[in-house]
This record gives structure tokens, C-alpha cells and sequence, in this order.
């Protein structure tokens, strides 16, 4: 995979994900993390390359950005990337599958599916008229993760899931991670934090520069080795 | 201080603040204020005259509005109104002048046509510069402005000049065939039957419907939307032309019904007082028909100072211009939401 935005650069990047694993990615931020987990959900277009999901192809160059329902993307930043603040969370609830809506749109549904996702993944306050940045940074991130994940997914890309929350909002969210990949999701989680990858994930990788500096299994991980893949890329 | 951020209190306390304002321009003019805004009211809505000239200065007004609100809608701020209405003016003129001859079932239909066309063009090429390379939609509308009332002065004073106009700068008369729909024999005309309708469809797209709510996630965050495979540039289109059809519209209106002709000054300033109602309104379509029936009341309530205090006809700006600023700040000022 190849793809650029405006400032980094991932370049002939190459990665497998079984059904059922979580896949690790650590490294230090700006080595082009963003851009890959863009790359692979179908955000932005590849300049070269392609993703594949089953065997389907979910992303090549040239392909228009656009959200398939069998991945649950939970990009980073939620506020800046994954929701509109100023509407309410029905319409946020919606983002990623308006275009499967009918052209009147069934609001009393809606509002009730929302309803239903927020006492799922437990989003407080349990207002979908709220709008969404009224929530905390915790909430809000569940409820991009309701979104995202409130669905059967066959692939989960997590960047940077549990960046600045607390202790029980971020276990509730490792847990949504664990359960989707119980029930069969290649689950690719990003992160800065070493010691929450070596623990949670089956293997890790540490991107640098926009490549794969290496891959490890967490069971036999060497740190000093992880440690100079992120610092060194060798 | 609670009743005065309240939405009842703010509208009173903006309400006194304007007539506050107006009455200390009234007394630097050297005028009796609270006389001359009792006779401003009357002027706009004392009588049944009044109400017509009102509605006559609120249809452009209210179209021009929609034209403004449409595109804020999806996070765009387009100040050309002006240049749509002049532009729809000039090919609903064009297609007159062609089916000169033809009946009213034929003309009027062209010339509607026409016109939303003509709009539509206008406000998308706007919108096609701004979808395909990005171009700044404020300063191309702006600038645009003027390119559309130039080509207006063009042609009539070259091509389409009326032979029996004296050599006055007028294009040839419309036909009574092409002259929009008028009621209950004033000039109020089908132009604001039109705006009602398009401020209720509006309204009911935006809130009910997918395309509403597409426009409403581009508009709340334009990056995230877009990520989630939302058309940006396709709606950008949209939004743009059908802008411009309506503004285009308005200028079929004064161009057909108000003066009979395309002529210069067709419009006294209706794309600022439609932007002014637009924002005024906080961009909601139906809000906008009780404002954009305020605002043609000001304008013609601005004969009235002509008439009864000799003040010039550029204190009806001067009198916009206090109601968009109090209006603005006064919210601000008592630390509420918006008026």
C-alpha cells in the first residue's frame, strides 16, 4: 500500500490480518500512522497498491472515498475526524451510512437506533437530541465507536482508540476491541503505547517512516529489539 | 438579565435597541424621531397600498435571501445574489426577445425557464470553480456581482437597445404574454408565490430528507463527511444553481413585472437586503418570510422619509445597516445564544 496526504507518506507498506487477530501497530506518531489507517479504511484514495478484505477489493488508487459497512473505522481525533459538532447525534449516528438512506428519511428509526446504540455502548448522557460536542472526549468516543461498531465488521481499524480518556472509559473501549475480534474481525489497533499492545494484541509491528520496520509476535517480543524498530527503523 | 437572554426578551430588547438607534439617527437628521417612525409604519403597512409596495420589495428580497441561505446551508457564504439576479434578468430578456411573437403559454413558460436557467448558471459557475479547483466562492460571487450587471449595461445599450427607447438605455418592453402573473390588481406577482413555496420546500428538504442531512454533516464537518464519501463538489453544484435559479428569478420578476423591461438599476440593492435577511434569520428558510416582509416594509417605508422629512433615499441602508448590527451584537452583548 502507498498513499499520500498532504504531509506523510506511507510507502510500500505490506500487512495480513487474519480473521480473529488483533494486529498491533506501534511507532512513534507522524511515522504516517493516520494516513495508513485512512488508506486502508477507504478514506482517502492510494497512489498505489490495494486493500483487500476477503479477497474483495476494499481500496485502490483512483477509488472515491467511501465507508464499506463491513469495516468499523474509528479514526483518530473523533471531534476533528469522525463527527460534525454542531448536530445532534442522530445525524452524527448516520455519517457513515447516509448513503444507504432513503431519500425521506425515517427519523423516528433513526432516533431510535441511536437510542438503542447509545444504551448499548453506554454513551451518556442518553440524549441522541444532544449534540455532539456536548459529550466528553470519552463519550464522544464511544459514540463514534457505537457507530463503527454497533455492526457486524469483518475488519476494525482503531487509531490511537483510547488517546486521552480515563481509565474505565478506556477499558470499556479495549473491551468493544476484544469482543470484535471473539466474533471474527481482523482487528488493526494503532497505538503509541507499547505496553497496551504487548499485552492486548497477538502481534505487533512498529511503522517507521511510513514502512514496516518489523513484526513480532507479542508472546516471544523482545523490547530492545521493538524499541530499536521504532527509534531506528532497522 | 434570565428574561433578556430569553428568546422572547432578546427579540424585545433588539426590537427597542434598533428603535433607539433609528430615533438617534432620526435626531441627528433633525427630526422628530417617534413622529417619523410612526409614519415609516404607516408608509409599509398602514394601509392596502402599502402592504402591495411592501410585498413588492419583499418578493425580490425573500428570493435573493434563499439564494444567500441555500449555499450557508453547506458552509458556503455567498454574497451573489446580485449577479444571479441580473443574470437571470438578461436571459429571461434573451429568450423574451427571441419568442417574441409566441403566446402566453409558450412565453411565460420560456421566460421562467429562462430565467431560472440564466440564475443558475451564474451562481454554478461560482460553484464549479469552487468545487473543481477550490476557488474562494465569497470574492468569486462578489466579483461576479459585477460582471453580471456590466453584461446587463451591455446589452442594453448595444445589441438589445429598443429602437423606440429615445436612445435611452432600455432593452425592448415585455410583452403582456411574457409579464409574470399579477393579484388582486396590484403589482404583487406570482415571484412571491414562488419564494413562499421555495422557503416551505426548502425547509422540508433540509430537515426530512437525505439530501438535507448530507448537507447539514458536509456543513458540520466537511473533512469528516467527505471521508465518509459524501460528494462535496457535486453538492456545491447543487446548491449553487439552484441558488442562482432562484435569485435569477427575482430578476424576472422586476424585469417583467416591476419595470416592464431590462433596464439599468433593476435592482435597488435587493442581493444585500436578501444577504441581510439571510443571516438575519440565522439561515432558516421559514423565518425568513416574516424577515424578508420586515425588510420591504423598511425599504418602503423609505419613501415615506423622502416624502414627510426630506431625508435622502440612502437612509433606508443607513436604517438596514443599524438592524443587522443590533441584531448581531445585542445577543452578543447580554452573553445569550443567537437572537
Amino acid at each position: 500500500v502507498s498513499a499520500t496526504d498532504s504531509i506523510t507518506t506511507v510507502d510500500g507498506f505490506n500487512l495480513e490480518i487474519a480473521a480473529g487477530e488483533i494486529f498491533g501497530l506501534a511507532g512513534v506518531a507522524g511515522n504516517g500512522q493516520s494516513v495508513l489507517a485512512d488508506a486502508i479504511a477507504g478514506a482517502i484514495a492510494l497512489t498505489e497498491g490495494e486493500v483487500s478484505l476477503d479477497g474483495e477489493v476494499l481500496n485502490r488508487p483512483g477509488r472515491r472515498p467511501r465507508p464499506d459497512a463491513r469495516v468499523g473505522y474509528i479514526p483518530e481525533q473523533p471531534l476533528e475526524n469522525a463527527v460534525a459538532g454542531d448536530l445532534d447525534l442522530i445525524a452524527n449516528m448516520a455519517l457513515t451510512r447516509v448513503a444507504s438512506l432513503p431519500f425521506w428519511l425515517p427519523r423516528r428509526e433513526e432516533a431510535a437506533q441511536t437510542a438503542v446504540l447509545m444504551e448499548k455502548f453506554d454513551v451518556r448522557p442518553r440524549d441522541p437530541k444532544r449534540l455532539a460536542r456536548q459529550l466528553s472526549g470519552g463519550n464522544l468516543q464511544k459514540l463514534v465507536i457505537a457507530r463503527e461498531l454497533g455492526k457486524p465488521c469483518a475488519l476494525v481499524i482503531a487509531c490511537y482508540p483510547t488517546m486521552g480518556l480515563d481509565i474505565a472509559a478506556s477499558q470499556a473501549i479495549r473491551e468493544q476491541l476484544f469482543r470484535q475480534a471473539e466474533a471474527g474481525a481482523a482487528v488493526l489497533w494503532i497505538s503509541e503505547e507499547l505496553d497496551e499492545l504487548l499485552e492486548h494484541a497477538h502481534r505487533v509491528g512498529v511503522l517507521f517512516r511510513g514502512r514496516l520496520a518489523g513484526v513480532t509476535d507479542t508472546v516471544t517480543a523482545d523490547r530492545n529489539e521493538i524499541g530499536r524498530w521504532m527509534g531506528t527503523g532497522q | 438579565m434570565k428574561f433578556l437572554r430569553s428568546p422572547f426578551g432578546l427579540i424585545l430588547t433588539v426590537t427597542v435597541a434598533f428603535f433607539a438607534l433609528t430615533s438617534g439617527f432620526f435626531l441627528i437628521s433633525g427630526q422628530a424621531p417617534l413622529a417619523l417612525i410612526g409614519q415609516m409604519i404607516i408608509g409599509a403597512y398602514g394601509d392596502g397600498f402599502a402592504w402591495s409596495e411592501t410585498l413588492i420589495k419583499t418578493t425580490p428580497i425573500l428570493l435573493c435571501a434563499l439564494a444567500v441561505a441555500l449555499p450557508a446551508r453547506l458552509g458556503l457564504i455567498s454574497v451573489g445574489a446580485e449577479g444571479q439576479f441580473h443574470f437571470g434578468a438578461l436571459t429571461a430578456t434573451g429568450l423574451m426577445l427571441l419568442l417574441i411573437q409566441s403566446p402566453a403559454w409558450i412565453l411565460l413558460p420560456a421566460v421562467l425557464l429562462g430565467a431560472a436557467v440564466g440564475g443558475a448558471i451564474w451562481g454554478g459557475l461560482a460553484g464549479f470553480l469552487k468545487a473543481r479547483i477550490g476557488v474562494n466562492e465569497t470574492i468569486c460571487t462578489l466579483l461576479l456581482n459585477y460582471v453580471g450587471i456590466a453584461l446587463v449595461e451591455y446589452v442594453i445599450h448595444g445589441p438589445w437597445k429598443d429602437p423606440e427607447s429615445a436612445n435611452w438605455p432600455y432593452a425592448k418592453p415585455f410583452p403582456d404574454a411574457a409579464v409574470l402573473p399579477t393579484f388582486f390588481g396590484t403589482r404583487v406577482h406570482l415571484g412571491l408565490v414562488i419564494g413562499v413555496v421555495a422557503a416551505v420546500v426548502l425547509h422540508v428538504l433540509l430537515n426530512r430528507t437525505r439530501w438535507g442531512l448530507e448537507l447539514r454533516l458536509l456543513a458540520g464537518n466537511r473533512k469528516a463527511a467527505t471521508r465518509a464519501g459524501l460528494p462535496f463538489a457535486l453538492h456545491v453544484l447543487i446548491v449553487m444553481g439552484i441558488a442562482g435559479a432562484l435569485a435569477g428569478l427575482a430578476g424576472l420578476g422586476e424585469a417583467s413585472v416591476i419595470q416592464g423591461r431590462l433596464q439599468s438599476r433593476l435592482s435597488s440593492g435587493f442581493g444585500l437586503s436578501g444577504f441581510l435577511v439571510a443571516w438575519l434569520s440565522g439561515q432558516d428558510f421559514l423565518r425568513m418570510i416574516p424577515v424578508a416582509v420586515l425588510m420591504g416594509g423598511l425599504l418602503t417605508s423609505a419613501d415615506t422619509l423622502q416624502l414627510f422629512a426630506s431625508l435622502p433615499a440612502a437612509s433606508a441602508i443607513v436604517l438596514q445597516g443599524l438592524l443587522f448590527v443590533t441584531v448581531l451584537a445585542v445577543p452578543k452583548l447580554l452573553g445569550g445564544s443567537d437572537a
